[in-house]
């Protein structure tokens, strides 16, 4: 029963009639599906994402997942599926609103309502079995779900799912999200070639019945929606003039580890990085490469320095509550000079905090987590291309400075679907990770060079390379020394080397005008969101830009100067930080987001923060809000 | 095309295991190519290499000629940059080598193990290759002239790595020309002799190399030329004259020798003539050898014991092969009817 018949967009909204159908011409939409864990909605909306990048869409794709692995059905909180926003152009972030919804039940809806995440003129497909459902409470919720959804200015259309699945599927729990993949299909004028290829992709190792069946399904939706719907809405593709691959962050990190000659993942499984190694693991062995699941994170990272030591090229991956165990461990490394990759894909903390959730707060751990000083680097890829890309660049300075580089993604990228342009290799990427030339008599162990901190790499079976590795402190021959002059010139050498590393980084790129009343900083998988609310604030006629920092430690230069430009300077983070007006809280006590405490103390600017840490990604209508509250306050920095 | 439907049928067998050696030559192209592309140029050499280095997630982030003098690679020396140079041109013709390259026709009254030896050394010079770029890739290329170093490399000088990678043969060969000892040498790692036999050959002439680990097979067509490709392990496989015995030796079959052994055509007539130097009575005991090891110990124990003048002949195998044969032989006897 459709009860409205309007429908949003983005973009200019063009209509005309099709055979009696109404056509609505959007350049962009965001469609979601949302089910009760364990119905395969997740599954749906992957498919229908990478169908609309593999045809030209411009997509970005956000798994809504419960914080619990079996949350109870029908419940508010236990809503599981996927987003997908696609358009005509690129898309860099998960946007404000769902335009269209399919939902299984009305709890589930309920929930992403009250989260606000529906745009208020949403469409609205959902399995009405609930409204006759042989429980009276079952009834009667259903009644007040709608009842509750009726204050927006949905477009509300029942659908017989489990009706019309029953007709090829026994179980309807395991068939409705290929229905609901139909429904998409049919709306979106989608491939069904392509779609029937993406389904045979996804169920890949199951039989060939298991796909038939589930192709059987998607058709059933296509077709009960031809029959049923009055209207189609239709997203140009365009399709790219380079090659295109479609893939989530992990797999990005996992393929980049690849490119980038690495031999050996050693890991712990841990939410939202260990679909990385899964991925390895299909793949890594055809490559060379070997994963290896160690019995606990302290371990995995252990076997990384271990292999690495040992000369071949290695890296861990983990999660904020692995990271803490394994920080000790990346001291030693720092101080052996093991050149080390660690990924972190962030969650939500502290503790076993939001697993399946996505934050940006392990930012001061990853930097300052070890004991003592323990200087090395974190960078953070911004997309989920830039995962990629990132593994090459972050084994090459590991390599260069002989140590550890923190890759800091987090659960928004590691989930996220992304078309972009296919990377073209290049064997350099692969190059062998030590020369065996038999060192010169008389080098050290650590040959530092007084002005730079490098020195060049020893391993194991070099002739004439023979040393104990040490964590304790060392002279350069490798030597257990507590002399002061030891300790002191260790670890100005180990410092100097991030130093050398600044001295290489250019100034981060300003986007927008070079000067105006606000710049926006921020740092990971928050860039698109904060350029799109920076485009509509300059829409707007604001004075605003932006600037996103990807190396984090050391920082990139020329960080003050392009601040002085600005009135102000803010953060967006995704990670907590006092609201100034909130009780008792002073300029003095106030505790600031992560990277807004780092770029106060190493420019002494009196950078501002707004940040949120609702277990998603920000929205760039939000973050416009910021903009102008900000703004409202004045200027002057 | 190859004209002969043998060479054909041989070459589409052994498909697999050239496309597995090929791989990894031009994997190893690939690895020098990039090598010398970072070592060879002076002009390549500076900000270009850098950021060929750093990867895309570098540009516009790092000053890659300021990056380049924190690089601690010593220039590369021109012998050795040679060296390399030489290797990646060898490395290149194989990986460009169409399927010639893996075939051999032996000359009649030609030695088929000096064939297969000098075709396995020229291949060998691909493996000698890619030590020499590993060798400068690991900073260890020193001494030794490009000459020595990338010379035709002998089989008995490859690797175990480089073994388990070695490439597929093809050979055509006159039956009288095919001595089993030739290949014995040659039985390890992943080796893949294919021999396409010519005119009269002995009845079992590929019996003789069967152990436990070699994958050996005499047909007529293509039976058994899958199993045979997809064999971990070395393997020798003959398309043999109607006449010849047809049979498959699989390791993978069993631990035992006569669950691996498969006959499934034995000559009709026996022997009559001498084939390339063997007589008549050594070819009948070849095939004696081949049926005695497909049957299993009750069924030979009884044809022990039907031809009694032999079984009054010392034993000649080992023991525990004679104890088995022995209970066989008495659990043959024994009346098992009316027990139970």
């Amino acid at each position: 029963m459709a009860t409205k018949s309007k429908t949003a967009g983005k973009g200019t909204r063009k209509r005309a009639k099709d055979e009696g159908r109404e056509i609505i011409r959007v350049s962009e939409h965001t469609a979601e599906i949302v089910s009760d864990s364990g119905e395969g909605a997740q599954k749906c909306g992957q498919i229908f994402g990478a169908v609309c990048a593999k045809m030209g869409n411009g997509a970005w794709t956000v798994e809504i997942i419960p914080a619990e692995i079996q949350p109870p059905p029908r419940s508010k909180a236990g809503g599981s599926g996927n987003r997908v926003r696609f358009g005509t152009e690129r898309i860099t972030n998960w946007g404000d609103a769902t335009n269209l919804v399919v939902a299984f039940n009305e709890q589930v809806l309920l929930g992403r309502h009250e989260l606000d995440a529906l745009a208020d003129d949403a469409i609205i497909l959902l399995e009405n079995m609930w409204a006759t459902h042989p429980d009276p409470d079952i009834q009667q919720q259903w009644k007040e779900a709608l009842e509750a959804l009726s204050t927006r200015n949905y477009r509300i259309i029942e659908v017989p799912m489990e009706e019309e699945c029953l007709k090829i599927v026994e179980d309807p729990r395991r068939g409705k999200n290929m229905f609901a993949l139909g429904l998409f299909a049919f709306i979106y004028d989608r491939d069904l070639e392509l779609i029937r290829a993406q389904i045979a992709h996804q169920f890949r190792k199951k039989s060939e019945e298991v796909y038939a069946r589930n192709v059987l399904l998607m058709e059933a939706g296509y077709a009960w929606a031809d029959a049923n719907l009055d209207f189609r809405i239709e997203i140009p593709t365009v399709k790219s003039d380079q090659p295109m691959v479609v893939m989530n962050g992990n797999e990005a990190i996992g393929m980049g580890a690849v490119a980038a000659g690495m031999e050996l993942c050693s890991m712990y499984p841990i939410t939202p990085a260990t679909s990385a190694s899964h991925y390895l693991s299909d793949v890594f062995d055809k490559f060379g490469g070997v994963v290896h699941q160690a019995e606990d994170e302290i371990a995995a990272v252990g076997v990384a320095i271990g292999a690495s030591y040992a000369g071949k090229v290695a890296f861990t991956i983990t999660s904020g509550p692995g990271l803490s165990l394994k920080q000790e461990f990346l001291g030693l490394a720092v101080m052996v000079e093991v050149p080390l990759v660690v990924v972190d894909v962030q969650r939500g903390g502290p503790s076993t905090g939001l697993p399946t959730k996505v934050e940006q707060s392990d930012l001061l751990a990853a930097m300052f987590g070890q004991h003592g000083d323990a200087p090395h680097v974190v960078l953070a890829p911004a997309t989920i291309e830039e995962c990629f890309h990132s593994m090459v660049t972050a084994r090459r300075i590991a390599e260069t400075f002989r140590t550890v580089v923190m890759v800091l993604t987090d659960a928004n990228l590691a989930t996220g679907v992304q078309p972009f342009p296919r990377p073209e290799l290049d064997p350099r990427w692969q190059q062998a990770p030590v020369s065996l030339s038999p060192i010169p008599e008389g080098k050290p162990a650590y040959d530092w060079d007084p002005r730079t901190g490098l020195s060049s790499r020893r391993v194991p079976g070099q002739k004439d390379g023979m040393h104990t590795a040490t964590g304790l402190a060392h002279n350069e021959w490798s030597k257990v020394a507590y002399d002061p002059e030891s300790h002191e010139r260790g670890c100005r050498m180990r410092s100097r080397k991030i130093a050398v590393l600044q001295h290489t980084l250019r100034a981060p790129e300003v986007y927008g005008e070079e000067s105006g009343d606000l710049l926006v900083v921020g740092w990971g998988s928050t860039k698109g969101a904060i350029e799109e609310a920076v485009d509509r604030a300059r829409a707007q006629g604001l004075s605003v830009s932006s600037c996103h920092l990807t190396f984090l430690s050391p920082l990139q230069p020329g960080l003050k100067e392009i601040f002085r430009r600005f009135e102000r300077v803010m953060t967006v983070e995704i990670n907590y930080s006092d609201e100034p007006h909130d009780p008792f809280i002073t300029d003095e006590n106030r505790r600031r987001a992560q990277l807004c405490l780092l770029l106060r103390a190493h420019t002494l600017v009196d950078v501002d923060c707004w940040s949120r840490v609702p277990g998603q990604p920000l929205r760039p209508g939000f973050i416009l809000n910021a903009i102008r509250e900000r703004l409202a306050m004045g200027v002057g920095v | 095309m190859p004209s002969d439907p043998r060479i054909e049928l041989a070459l589409r067998a052994v498909a697999a295991p050239i496309d597995r050696y090929r791989s990894a030559v031009v994997t190893t192209v690939e690895e020098v190519r990039g090598y010398l592309a970072s070592h060879r140029s002076p002009t390549e050499s500076g900000d270009g290499n850098t950021a060929a280095r750093l990867g895309a997630f570098a540009a516009g982030r790092i000053d890659y000629a300021r990056f380049a003098t924190l690089l601690t690679e010593a220039p590369d020396d021109p012998e050795r940059l040679r060296k390399v140079e030489k290797a990646f041109d060898i490395l290149r013709v194989i990986a460009a080598g169409d399927e010639d390259l893996f075939k051999i026709k032996v000359k009649g009254g030609a030695r088929l193990g000096a064939a297969v030896a000098k075709r396995l050394a020229e291949m060998g010079r691909g493996f000698a290759a890619a030590r020499v770029a590993g060798m400068a890739t690991a900073g260890s290329l020193n001494s030794g002239s490009a000459e020595e170093l990338l010379a035709p490399m002998a089989f008995e000088r490859w690797s175990a790595a480089e073994r388990r990678l070695a490439p597929p043969l093809v050979v055509e060969l006159e039956g009288a020309d095919l001595h089993a000892g030739d290949l014995v040498e040659f039985m390890d790692g992943n080796v893949k002799i294919l021999l396409l036999v010519n005119g009269e050959s002995t009845p079992a002439p590929l019996a003789p190399l069967i152990t436990p680990g070699t994958f050996v097979l005499q047909t007529g067509d293509d039976t058994g030329l899958g199993r045979f490709a997809e064999h971990e392990g070395p393997a020798v496989a003959a398309l043999v004259p109607e006449d010849a015995a047809r049979f498959i030796h699989d390791p993978a079959r069993g631990a035992n020798l006569w669950d691996r052994i498969e006959i499934y055509h034995a000559p009709e007539k026996e022997p009559r003539r001498s084939v390339g130097g063997r007589s008549v009575s050594q070819q009948k005991q070849e095939l004696q050898q081949l049926l005695a090891m497909g049957k299993a110990p009750v069924e030979a124990a009884a044809s022990v014991a039907d031809a009694a003048p032999v079984t009054a002949v010392a034993p000649s195998g080992p023991v525990s092969n004679q104890v088995d044969k022995l209970a066989a032989w008495l659990l043959s006897q024994a009346d098992l009817e009316n027990i139970g």
